[in-house]
């Protein structure tokens, strides 16, 4: 009950913005539909003319009567469409722009367990059917809300027996047409879930193609498939069956109507109690019935997907952003890269991940932090430009609780190069300056690339820096991407950086020479670094040893290597691994 | 006629020639087809027959009050209606038959069809695109076969029948109620190159936003950490904003083409009043006439209102056709060789000659490789990454083709062997390890027919028993997508199990460098030693038991052999090979001994 009344919430929000559109739209198509349900009487009355004598220029007349009145319901037509097209593309557009806003609001944790397509989906299907409720659903709505009780009320004023007699299919038009409706929905949802199912075959085939040709399983695939696809095409026509049904019902019952009234109306002419131009009329009107009857049924289907959708919306809408300081902007000021961690713990969904982490790092500080896989290396320094919110304990920069800080002040002090590199699929440059809030100049943009060690590809690129990145462009290798990412990172020069295994593509002396150049860009930047290179970490200043969450060993190189423990441990192993890399 | 005519120049417009193509899938179906046509044509028969019955309820029986020849008309069009029902549901369901089974075999061609492509062509065209045109570009031509050409010609039935029906009943009515039939043409023309243009831009102002969200859902995290948000914001509000605008653009012109179709009609039926009514004053023509041509001047007006609807569709599927066509074009760089030699079981000799290979252009990776390996020989591959040891891997199971120089198995030109034999006799043990959604057997069986037993034994020689059989279900588990409830270490032994269960006489291994528990490693390295046995091996090798094993070993830079020889005469060498040994196995040799 809650649940539903947030939606009608939601629902309300979004109608009233445009109340005006609605009110015009609706006067606008009254106008229209008083004037179409008139055309049967002058139909009625041009026959009885001709039954009971009359002259060609009184059926002049009623000839302009009926151009005339398709000319005015035409134009107060024409308003009423586009006035709530308007209206539910202006919806469209807000749910849009409300969607991405929120979905830019949301933390990581958020986006760790959606699905990107899921997420694309709701953004344009489901924002697709809300729009389609609102045209042509509401439009066609609220036609047949007004065509309907004005014709039945004028056949009525006609003859109210005939009225009465031939509506009586009326109701099960409406209702045939929303109960298949309902059901072909149903199958047509299992349909969607055999096609995921044949999507999800074919990409998995072609993932695993190499596989699949050295094993000569292309056979074999084909089979599978084929069976899978046969499966698909019996769902379908398993909702063919019944949809098949849709138009031959509706069909059926509007003959249904005619027929009534070809008996009893033809009856009541013999018997002199109707004219033939009331029974003309009755005809008119009838046609004038059958689709926006039909139409009903369709437009509940609709407007029910449409309600499903927006509670789709609604569960993105109502998510929390989990990190809510994204206050009012602060003067924004520059860190000197105090960092302090104090008994910092950090669970993920209950599980814990850190625990009980404290160290201090000083301004221009070079800090490695090595462990296993999974020892919580990556989370940690995800701690501090807060994509994660720490569960217990604090973090101090320049001696302030990150809690207390802008958001945007701290993020701005902050370059991360991320362990998954993504670019955007923009020019070379573009991916560079995207680190940057004001936009910086082609030298800085130059510089970056260059202390990245990107500059010498960039150069050989056919448009150097308006090289466009990505399927359209110029696909670049592991190492290009990563060093882009690096110098988009770097070109801001931020007090603080943090490098999360952002190396990995890069070879030793690449990786030595982009830490080395930082600091003749950067003065005295303090920088976190997670690498498997001996010669990054044996190099700094401050050594974190992970084990399984917990902050085991800290200090430098000669230090922990005499304590000839877990760090002693890591970096033999390192030293060798490393070696076997380079083969 | 007029309708019609448009239509087909609108089909050139496109492409007949596409048309053409498509209409060929249909050919299978012919019987289909053709009895959906003739229910098509009942159809309009038979809409035509309801006006006409009214027309004679209302001349003989009602004006002449004839109440038992009025119930006789009414049985009459209850049988149609019983009998178009019937023929409407049959019809429906035929063509939405043959379009699913048009559909399916051109789901089947596409999947065939890249399975017979060589690995260059996957590294061209991404699994999305592909993805693309399997899905939603298939899906597009379902409309077009199973709604859109179809109720095209339906209509056209419908509107020939009418100007039939109405010319045979009074030629001179029906020709001052087609006396509007040129404005309307005019109309429908103007909509028709107004709305196609919209409609494109609608379409691709569709494909930004939703390309948009994709890209900056998936970079979010980018986008937070550079605290991007607004730029970003705007930018997406940009491309949403165009489209707003190209929607309510393009409403207008439906707002101002179904008002005027309606005035168009509403003319017509003005002068079948006008004039036809002053005929019945005259007494030329009988009332049931006016009536009669009343509905069909009705009829005749909405399927004209539908048409942007079917123009949108066939617009779609010309654009989508476009796109399979295109595909299904591409030839396979590398075909099978029609009556290639086919070898039951390989002695395992295998010979490169003088062998250049680049994967595109002249960027050579392989230059001028000869080597030849003895059968049951195990050779290592060793060098620095981009030495080109992966490519000699992908020439051997004819993943890619080389540019010249030869290379022979068993004494044969490998491009004379069936590609399909060849490759049931090699094996491959891949670095990372695929896995597919199913069980374990299916993993080590890959579909192909095996024996459970056959299974299982593969499985203890590699050591892969022992975990497969802790898992509830051994065999029968299921292995989640990617392998995400099994480790990397018992993913490889996986694989090993599935390279032996195919039982290949030559097999070829990349080693993996990921490191795993020491147990794990242990079993791993059992399972080589077991693997190797007895047969002609290729190894790029990472580690130093297996180099330390081999028979010989192939070192390689740059593309290039630079030194053969077994491990000691290599270091007695001092050459590429000592200093990669000095670099890379000494410390592992240490902790070794």
């Amino acid at each position: 009950m809650n649940k539903n009344n947030g939606l009608k919430d939601i629902f309300y929000n979004y109608l009233k913005r445009y109340k005006w559109h609605w009110i015009i739209g609706f006067l606008t198509l009254a106008c229209a539909t008083g004037l179409t349900v008139l055309m049967p009487l002058v139909l009625r009355n041009a026959v009885n003319k001709l039954e009971f004598g009359g002259s060609p220029s009184q059926l002049l007349t009623d000839a302009f009567y009926i151009v005339g009145i398709s000319l005015s319901a035409g134009i107060f037509r024409f308003f009423a469409l586009v006035i709530v097209t308007i209206a539910s593309r202006k919806i469209e557009y807000d749910l849009h722009s409300d969607f991405f806003e929120h979905i830019e609001k949301l933390g990581r944790k958020f986006f760790d367990k959606s699905n990107v397509g899921d997420l694309v989906s709701r953004g344009s299907n489901d924002v697709e059917a809300v729009q389609q409720m609102h045209c042509p659903g509401f439009y066609s709505l609220l036609y047949s809300m007004f065509i309907i009780p004005l014709a039945v009320v004028l056949m009525f004023r006609v003859d109210p027996t005939l009225t009465l007699y031939s509506m009586i299919p009326m109701p099960f038009l409406a209702l045939a047409v929303y109960l298949l409706g309902k059901y072909v929905y149903g199958r047509y949802h299992k349909i969607q879930v055999q096609l995921g199912k044949l999507s999800a075959s074919v990409q998995e085939n072609l993932w695993a193609i190499r596989v699949v040709k050295a094993f000569d399983q292309g056979e074999n695939q084909i089979r599978r498939f084929e069976a899978i696809n046969n499966d698909y095409v019996r769902k379908y026509m398993n909702m063919v069956r019944l949809w098949a049904l849709f138009y031959p019902v509706i069909y059926m019952i509007a003959g249904l109507m005619m027929l009534v009234v070809l008996l009893i109306g033809g009856a009541r002419v013999i018997n002199d109690e109707i004219t033939l131009g009331t029974f003309v009329a009755f005809v008119a009107y009838l046609v004038m019935l059958v689709w926006p009857m039909a139409g009903l049924g369709w437009v509940l289907g609709m407007i029910q997907r449409g309600f499903a959708s927006y509670a789709r919306l609604k569960e993105i809408f109502d998510i929390e952003p989990e990190i809510s300081s994204l206050t009012e902007t602060q003067a924004k000021t520059r860190f000197k890269g105090d960092i302090e961690f104090k008994n910092v713990s950090f669970a993920y969904y209950n599980s814990p991940v850190l625990e009980d982490i404290s160290f201090k790092v000083k301004p221009g500080q070079k800090v490695a932090v090595v462990g296993a896989t999974g020892s919580g290396k990556s989370t940690l320094v995800s701690l501090i430009p807060r994509l994660y919110e720490v569960t217990g304990g604090s973090i101090f920069i320049d001696g302030k609780d990150i809690n207390s800080l802008d958001m945007e002040t701290l993020r701005s002090n902050i370059g991360t190069v991320p362990q998954d590199v993504y670019l955007f699929s923009r020019t070379v440059g573009e991916n560079i300056a995207f680190g940057c809030e004001s936009k910086p100049s082609p030298a800085e943009i130059k510089t970056a690339a260059k202390v990245a060690d990107l500059l010498k590809d960039i150069e050989k690129f056919p448009e150097q820096f308006n090289t466009l990145v990505g399927e359209k462009g110029v696909t670049l290798s592991g190492g290009q991407k990563q060093r882009t990412s690096i110098a988009r990172a770097i070109i801001k020069k931020p007090p603080i950086l943090i490098f999360d295994d952002a190396f990995s593509s890069v070879d030793t002396d690449t990786e030595r020479h982009i830490l080395n150049g930082l600091h003749e860009i950067i003065e005295n930047c303090t920088v976190f670094v997670i690498s498997h290179r001996v010669s990054t970490f044996q190099n700094a200043d401050l050594i974190l040893v992970l084990d399984e969450g917990k902050l085991v060993e800290q200090g430098n190189h000669e230090t922990l290597l005499a304590q000839g423990g877990v760090y002693a441990n890591i970096y033999k192993r390192q030293q060798l691994t490393e070696e076997l890399e380079k083969i | 006629m007029q309708n019609y005519h448009e239509e087909e120049i609108l089909g050139k417009a496109y492409d007949a020639r596409l048309m053409k193509r498509l209409i060929k899938y249909l050919y299978p179906y012919k019987k289909y087809v053709i009895t959906s046509f003739i229910l098509l044509i009942i159809i309009s028969g038979l809409k035509l027959v309801g006006p006409y019955l009214v027309k004679i309820a209302i001349d003989d029986y009602i004006m002449a009050k004839d109440y038992d020849g009025l119930v006789m008309i009414a049985i009459l069009f209850f049988a149609m209606l019983v009998l178009q029902f019937v023929v409407r549901y049959a019809q429906t369901y035929m063509m939405q038959l043959t379009g699913q089974m048009a559909n399916y075999k051109m789901r089947m061609e596409i999947f065939s069809h890249l399975q017979k492509q060589p690995l260059g062509f996957f590294d061209r065209n991404p699994v999305g695109r592909l993805m693309t045109r399997m899905t939603n570009d298939v899906q597009v031509l379902n409309e077009l076969f199973a709604t859109g050409v179809v109720t095209i010609f339906g209509d056209v039935f419908t509107l020939i029948g009418i100007v039939i029906a109405m010319f045979s009943i009074d030629w001179r009515l029906a020709l001052v109620t087609f006396v509007s039939l040129p404005l309307l043409a005019i109309a429908t023309a103007i909509f028709r190159k107004k709305v196609r243009e919209s409609y494109r831009i609608v379409r691709l102002r569709i494909a930004k936003v939703n390309a948009f969200l994709q890209e900056h859902i998936t970079g979010m995290k980018i986008i937070q950490l550079f605290t991007r948000e607004k730029e970003i914001f705007d930018k997406f509000n940009e491309n949403n904003k165009l489209l707003r605008d190209i929607h309510i653009k393009s409403v207008f012109y439906y707002a101002v083409f179904f008002p005027t179709v309606e005035l168009i009609g509403a003319i017509s039926l003005a002068l079948i009043i006008y004039y036809g009514g002053s005929r019945v004053l005259a007494g030329t023509i009988s009332f049931g006439v006016l009536v009669a041509f009343i509905q069909y001047a009705e009829m005749f007006y909405a399927p004209i209102r539908n048409l942007s609807e079917k123009y949108n569709i066939l617009q779609a599927a010309m654009a989508s056709s476009e796109r399979i066509f295109k595909l299904l074009d591409t030839e396979p760089r590398i075909i099978n060789p029609p009556d290639g030699i086919k070898l039951d079981k390989l002695k395992g000799e295998i010979e490169f000659k003088n062998v250049w290979f680049a994967y595109e252009d002249e960027n050579y990776v392989l230059k001028d490789i000869s080597f030849k390996v003895a059968p049951g020989e195990k050779v290592a591959f060793v060098g620095a990454t981009g030495a080109g040891k992966t490519s000699i891997i992908n020439l051997l199971f004819r993943f890619y083709e080389f540019q010249k120089g030869e290379i022979l198995i068993d004494g044969h030109d490998i491009r004379r062997l069936d590609m399909h034999s060849l490759r049931r006799q090699l094996g491959l043990v891949l670095q990372d390890v695929f896995i597919f959604s199913g069980n374990v057997a299916d993993n080590i069986s890959l579909g192909e027919k095996m024996d459970i037993a056959e299974i299982r034994k593969a499985s203890r020689r590699v050591n892969a028993d022992k975990f497969i059989e802790k898992m509830e279900n051994d065999y029968e588990a299921d292995l989640q997508e990617g392998g995400a409830n099994i480790s990397i270490g018992q993913k490889q032994l996986l694989s090993f199990a599935r390279a032996l269960a195919f039982n290949p006489s030559v097999l070829v291994l990349d080693e993996a460098t990921s490191s795993v528990d020491t147990e794990t490693e242990m079993l791993i390295q059992d399972a080589l030693k077991k693997m190797l046995e007895g047969r002609t091996s290729l190894i790029i090798a990472h580690r130093l038991s297996t180099i330390r094993d081999v028979d010989r070993i192939i070192v390689m830079h740059h593309g290039e052999i630079r030194e053969v020889g077994n491990h000691d005469q290599l270091m007695k060498k001092k050459g590429i090979y000592y200093r990669l040994y000095q670099l890379q196995f000494k410390k592992e040799e240490a902790k070794v001994g």
